[in-house]
């Protein structure tokens, strides 16, 4: 090799390890495939030169041929090149270039025209290779400008007014100029012999990698492949062994005896144990440099993942998974969503201690969209070009650039999104880069799994433990909780108030359960807006709280009991659109170690609190005391509750009276006729009784109403047919206070209903209606018929049975209405003469 | 970052599926973005005085609430709100507001509010166009920020006035003239300036209303015939242009024809908008040898579709407006009974062939929600294997039978016609008029008259007369109908006079009047034969011929 041949082997080194590499690449693009044509170019034209100076086999004019091959392509390769990165898909005459230079290549073959043959001289030992240029070279230089010159104005058309563009191509034009130098320069006669056109190319080579990298089109990780690594070490050992194999051999033989075939086996055994040895060596080398960063992180993912294996609590999986993170980068913000089980994405995690919470991604969110079916982290920047993004609200697109998000990786687990990690770098500092994009989604993949079980986990537990509907703690639970908390009172006080709302039941039943449910998750909502931490609040029963009260005193806890009761009533009040409610509750205290020696005796001594209150009158906070409660005594007799009332009941009958002078013959009539057809239904004697009690007290709400609405001549209004609905209601107010009658409210409560559900107040169908109620509702109705009202005469009981057999099924029940019609018809019961002053419209109130 | 910067940055295939990519969405995929956004719009309007104004304390708060509560709307319904230009009104806070034509005489103008997302998807938008105008097949588009574009169009307060706006911030594109200059031009001077500098700098595309795109290609045909010589031809023009001259000049002796545009200019992109495209495409495609593609805007909706490089129909976008068609047995039955509410179905049920007038609800802050803009379309096909995809693509008809359109320049109504006749004082009786076209297939408004009996005997009157009063009015009441005149040489009416007693002639024979605007042609046929009936023979009386 002479003196110059190094560049040559540089060179070609420098393209091999080049094109092995992006060879490699996968499903490259127009830019890579023009690249690697070019990489395989210059090798023709360096490999050609080298084979001449090395004066390989066949010739050193076929080598010459190969390089020039290499020369005259490698201007069409750039024109290529050039188009392809600027992904131009117009021709711009490439075919033509292409074979416009092959042409020239074969015509310069046969003439010599432009290059003549190298003259091969050998002085000293020393072989040079002599261009005699004539001036025809220049001629070559015609359509290399021409070329260059067109490819100039392309890149001159994306550039204009393009800074960015000018940028990315700032390498290339820089690696031509060089090129062009490298060329000019080989033609002067001071660098006789000296490869600079060679060398330029090589350089050029490295300027249009640069600009590859620069554009991001491919990763440097594609360097580091195995195959390049063994692409260096053959080369490495086939220069070694190309100049020292000869002088081994002669070693071998002459000073340490070998045969020539022995010393030619060991030799080849040196080479593979050398390509191996620097193949190991490159490896462990490229690791050292460039793969670091790499390990340390793979060592974060894997510490990381054995860390959070055995979790079970989602908010430490989340702690660990941040830490983690911030070890691999810088963030400005660092946010990690987790999906709750209504399907939202709320802020379970964030290294600002004051971010803004309220940042929610709706199931339907587009992000959650494209994660659903794809599993890699993408940038904003490339998000908001997907058709995707077009469905973004305009808010949620600002709420994600206001807060600078840079990069969100999903978290997913079994194809199921459990939640979003969203990243925003440093200033001028990007968070995810492509050195550390698998780092974010291994450390993903594995979280994912983990907060899955662990949400699994602490959901299972929490069903176990939580109230469905409020989700205060569980009956099971709360004693759990109460034995706890009394163990560990120790020199403190430990006070429970159970908190028991009044007539539940009946606010069920009068506003309905929907309403009830969201009374007591307002409740809950007040008991846990009133307690601190160490506190807890419980629901133990339908209607029915406590609250575990440590530290809390007598006093402390019956001030925060009262606090609570004024607060429910208050909020019970506001909460109906339909106009103010009246709930109240009741609630018993006990406290330890003052009044009870067990957590058993706390709750047992208040809950005989709490039946005291109720006993006493209802809606007050007691506190418990022994003297409440005597050790024997005894029960007082059972009595009929309508007995027990009676005088009540007369004089609110009396009241009504006064104010509607039809009502309380009608209450005795419609009492009458609905016991006759209770009991002809074949209903316990019982239940006969308490539809007789309810017909009698059925229209007591009326006592509410205004006198000139219930006695109004003609047609009511709609607003006074609306206040006539609410003696519904309004019954079932004023029984309310008589508890020992309240069996009859179901009755009272739905006579006004109609079979076919457009009845009030609850517009209850069919058999959802208590039978007590559908029987009250045709006594109600056919006594209203037949009786006399100021506007209307009373009609005959056969047409009143007409009436009712039209509307059976409709706004009766069929299967009664036919029993009452046999009723009447066999004069199994009594009709009830009507007064002239007892009658009402047929929409009787 | 712009689009100027993406080209550099992002492959052709990335850029195509960042604005194209709506072409291949599944119809599913389309209606979620539609519903999605729909339900942010729902809320924001329904939130605003104006929303409140419309649906008088009802809050939908479904896509079907939505539909149910809030009537079909017309701009009648937001005139106080919008004409006041009462911001605080509005849904979202508009960033500007354009204006068009409310109703020829009747109504000079109606304006309409544009909030920053608005702006932000009608750029992204312009944007695809700009991509498929260039397109020859999927993913294939050829833009340069070098190139130039004429565009004859009006100008701001005008809504084509913001398509350069919007362009010039996603890429420096030459505008000829610039956007600045032509603010203070008349049409004529714009577009005269403009083919001198494209004579100078080269054209690349070419934008504007069909009609007006033809009458400009034509004066150009007609500049290139003029006499000059050879010399005034080429001062002052770059080789590149002298060249492409001579091999022109050359090449259309030898053909004998005149020199078109397309001998001079070689289109990467041709687009046209506005109403009686259809008449102009083919003469346009001849002149400028590359097929135009038609895209729909409007200032209510802006930009909500354009055709694909099949020119087979035209695709809607999915975040500009929420669509809704009424059928036309349903609009049928609404012109019928005005006070009946048509039925309207939704973008993914609509059929092939099926004719439609379109409802919009203006996404992302906009005014409007079921708005009947006025516009009549044609679903041309579901699907296409040249396309690749399996969504609706439709037809532009015309505007709704109740308003004449000539060109996309004027809006002429029944009321506008009566207003005309009024200050014209001419004895006429009864009219009807309907949009036809010539044997050019080229638009204008034909109106039938029957003249007073009682005046016949005083006044003079001739179609001539007739003809030169009305359009005197008209031009007077409308600026645009004066436009059409003045700038594209069209004089669009048309009169035939009827013999006194046609009309009743006609509800005799047919038990109902003829409708005033837009009648069936074989409405207009029987009214033509009541009018050729032989009353002398049929009633014995005098024929009245005038």
């Amino acid at each position: 090799m002479n003196g110059y041949s190094w560049v040559s082997v540089i060179s070609i080194f420098c393209y091999l390890f080049l094109l092995v590499a992006f060879i490699s690449a996968k499903k490259p693009k127009n830019v890579i495939r023009t690249f690697i044509a070019m990489l395989a170019i210059m090798i023709l034209w360096n490999g050609g030169s080298l084979g001449m100076r090395l004066q390989l086999w066949p010739s050193v004019n076929f080598w010459h041929h190969v390089s020039l091959l290499g020369m005259f392509m490698v201007t069409v390769g750039y024109f290529h090149f050039v188009l392809d990165f600027l992904d131009d898909r117009r021709n711009h005459g490439r075919t033509f270039w292409l074979f416009f230079y092959i042409g020239l290549f074969v015509f310069n073959c046969f003439t010599n025209l432009f290059i003549p043959l190298p003259e091969v001289v050998t002085e000293g030992g020393k072989t040079q290779f002599l261009y005699h240029y004539t001036d025809n070279i220049y001629l070559l230089f015609i359509p290399i400008l021409i070329t260059l010159t067109q490819l100039t104005a392309i890149i001159w058309r994306h550039c204009r007014g393009n800074r960015i563009a000018f940028q990315q191509l700032r390498p290339i034009i820089t690696g031509l100029f060089i090129m062009l130098l490298g060329h000019t320069l080989a033609t002067l006669p001071f660098f006789v012999g000296f490869p600079a056109d060679m060398l330029s190319g090589a350089v050029n080579a490295f300027f249009l990698f640069y600009a590859m990298y620069k554009k991001k089109l491919f990763h440097m990780s594609i360097l580091l492949s195995k195959y390049n690594c063994a692409t260096i070490a053959v080369f490495v050992t086939l220069a070694l062994f190309a100049n020292f194999a000869a002088p081994l051999e002669l070693f071998l033989i002459d000073q340490l005896g070998f045969g020539s075939v022995a010393a030619m086996a060991i030799i080849a055994i040196c080479s593979v144990g050398l390509v191996v040895i620097l193949y190991l060596g490159i490896r462990h080398l490229f690791n050292a440099i460039f793969a670091r960063t790499e390990q340390q992180l793979q060592a974060l993912v894997e510490q990381f993942h054995e860390e959070i294996t055995h979790m079970l609590s989602v908010e430490d999986i989340l702690l660990i998974l941040s830490d983690t993170l911030q070890k691999a980068a810088d963030f400005d913000r660092l946010l990690i969503l987790t999906k709750e089980p209504d399907g939202e994405y709320h802020i379970s995690h964030t290294i600002r201690q004051l971010e803004e919470r309220s940042f929610v991604f709706r199931p339907d969110h587009p992000l959650v969209t494209h994660f659903k079916t794809h599993s890699e982290g993408l940038a904003l920047r490339d998000f908001e070009r997907t058709t995707a993004y077009r469905s973004m609200w305009e808010k949620e697109k600002s709420q994600l650039s206001n807060l600078h998000i840079e990069y969100i990786v999903p978290l997913k687990s079994d194809n199921e999104l459990v939640g979003v990690i969203i990243m925003a770098g440093k200033q001028n500092k990007p968070a995810a880069h492509p050195g550390n994009i698998w780092f974010f989604q291994a450390i993903a993949e594995s979280s994912a799994v983990a907060i899955r079980n662990a949400s699994t986990y602490e959901q299972a537990i929490q069903e176990a433990q939580r109230d469905d509907l409020t989700g205060l703690t569980n009956y099971k639970f709360f004693f759990e909780v109460l034995d706890r908390e009394f163990e560990s009172i120790k020199d403190s006080a430990l006070s429970l108030c159970l908190i028991n709302i009044d007539d539940f039941k009946l606010y069920n039943q009068m506003y309905g359960s929907q309403e009830g449910d969201m009374i007591l998750r307002h409740i809950a909502r007040i008991l846990t807006g009133s307690i601190n931490g160490s506190c807890h609040a419980a629901r133990i029963n339908g209607d029915e709280f406590a609250l575990i009260l440590p530290g809390y005193d007598v006093y402390s806890a019956k001030l925060l009991a009262e606090n609570i009761a004024s607060q429910i009533e208050e909020v019970v009040n506001t909460i109906s659109v339909d106009g103010p409610r009246k709930l109240s509750v009741s609630i018993g205290i006990c406290s330890a170690p003052y009044m009870a020696s067990s957590a058993k005796e706390l709750y047992r001594n208040a809950d005989m609190t709490v039946y005291n209150v109720k006993r006493s009158g209802k809606n007050a906070v007691q506190i418990y005391s022994s003297e409440m409660f005597p050790r024997k005594s005894a029960a007082p007799p059972h009595k009929s509750g309508y007995n027990e009332n009676a005088s009540t009941i007369y004089a609110l009958s009396a009241a009504i009276d006064a104010k509607d002078h039809y009502t309380s013959q009608h209450s005795q009539n419609v009492a009458h006729y609905a016991a006759a057809l209770a009991q002809a239904a074949d209903m316990e004697d019982d239940i006969v009784e308490i539809v007789r009690e309810a017909g009698l007290l059925h229209d007591i709400g009326k006592i509410g109403i205004r006198e000139d609405i219930l006695n109004k001549p003609g047609k009511l209004t709609a607003d006074e047919y609306e206040a006539i609905k609410k003696h519904v209601e309004n019954a079932v107010s004023i029984i309310r206070y008589l508890p020992s009658l309240d069996y009859v409210i179901p009755a009272v409560l739905s006579h006004h209903e109609r079979f076919d559900g457009t009845g009030y107040p609850n517009g209850l169908a069919g058999d959802a209606i208590p039978i007590t109620g559908r029987i009250l509702s045709i006594a109600d109705a056919f006594d209203a018929m037949t009786s006399i009202r100021n506007y209307k005469d009373a009609m005959s009981s056969k047409d009143a049975l007409q009436v009712l057999h039209q509307e059976a099924g409709r706004q009766f029940d069929p299967e009664l209405v036919r029993i009452f019609i046999e009723l009447v018809e066999s004069g199994k019961v009594e009709l009830r003469c009507q007064t002239p002053q007892q009658t009402t419209i047929f929409g009787w109130h | 970052m712009r689009f100027q910067e993406k080209l550099h940055q992002y492959s052709k295939e990335e850029l195509w599926e960042e604005y194209c990519g709506f072409l291949t969405l599944t119809s599913e995929e389309f209606m979620n973005i539609q519903k999605r956004l729909l339900m942010e719009q729902i809320e924001l309007w329904s939130a605003s005085e104006l929303g409140q104004s419309i649906l008088k304390g009802k809050y939908p708060r479904t896509l079907e609430e939505f539909r149910e509560m809030v009537p079909l709307t017309t701009y009648e319904d937001y005139a106080p709100v919008l004409l006041a230009k009462q911001r605080k009104s509005l849904p979202a806070d508009p960033v500007l507001w354009v204006q068009t034509t409310w109703e020829g005489g009747v109504h000079p103008i109606k304006t309409a509010p544009y909030t920053k997302g608005m702006l932000d998807t009608f750029k992204h938008n312009v944007i695809s166009c700009l991509i498929l105008t260039t397109s020859r097949a999927k993913g294939e588009f050829d833009i340069s920020v070098t190139d130039h574009m004429l565009y004859a169009l009006a100008p701001l307060p005008f809504v084509t006035g913001l398509l350069p706006l919007l362009l010039e911030d996603e890429i420096d594109f030459e505008f000829l003239p610039s956007a600045k200059e032509a603010v203070s031009m008349g049409f004529k001077e714009r577009n005269s300036l403009g083919f001198k500098l494209g004579m100078k700098k080269g054209i690349e595309y070419l934008f504007g209303l069909g009609s007006v795109l033809y009458y400009v290609s034509q004066s150009l045909t007609s500049m290139q015939s003029e006499k000059k010589s050879l010399r005034e031809r080429i001062f002052g023009k770059p080789l590149k242009m002298i060249i492409r001259y001579l091999i022109a000049k050359k090449k259309c002796k030898k053909e004998n024809r005149e020199i078109l545009p397309k001998d001079l200019f070689h289109l990467k992109g041709f687009m046209f908008a506005g109403t009686d495209n259809r008449c102009y495409k083919a003469d346009l495609e001849k002149m400028w040898g590359v097929p135009p593609m038609e895209l729909f805007a409007g200032t209510e909706p802006t930009c909500i579709g354009c055709e694909t490089w099949n020119r087979e129909g035209v695709y809607f976008f999915p975040d500009a407006c929420f669509y809704e068609f009424i059928p036309e047995d349903e609009l049928d039955k609404n012109m019928a009974d005005p006070s009946y509410q048509p039925k309207t179905i939704l973008w993914d049920q609509v059929v092939p062939g099926g004719i439609y007038e379109i409802v919009l609800t203006v996404l992302k802050g906009g005014a409007f929600a079921r708005y009947r803009v006025g516009d009549v379309f044609r679903c041309t096909g579901i699907g296409s294997q040249l396309d690749g995809n399996n969504i609706p693509r439709f037809q532009y008809i015309d505007r709704v039978p109740s308003v004449i359109d000539i060109a996309g320049f004027t809006r002429i109504t029944e009321k506008s016609i009566n207003q005309a006749i009024q200050l014209s004082r001419l004895p006429i009786a009864a009219w009807t008029v309907k949009k036809e076209f010539n044997e050019d297939y080229r638009p204008y408004m034909h109106l039938y008259v029957e003249l007073q009996r009682s005046n016949l005997v005083n006044s003079a009157i001739s179609i001539r007369i007739l003809q030169e009063q009305l359009g005197i009015y008209f031009r007077y009441l409308d600026q645009d109908y004066e436009d059409l005149k003045k700038i594209l040489g069209i004089d669009p009416l048309k009169i035939t006079m009827l013999k006194c007693g046609t009309f009743e002639m006609y509800e005799q024979k047919y038990g109902t009047t003829i409708r005033k605007m837009n009648p069936e042609s074989c409405e207009i046929s029987d009214l033509l034969s009541c009018h050729r009936v032989d009353n002398a023979k049929r009633e014995g009386v005098f024929n009245e011929w005038i």
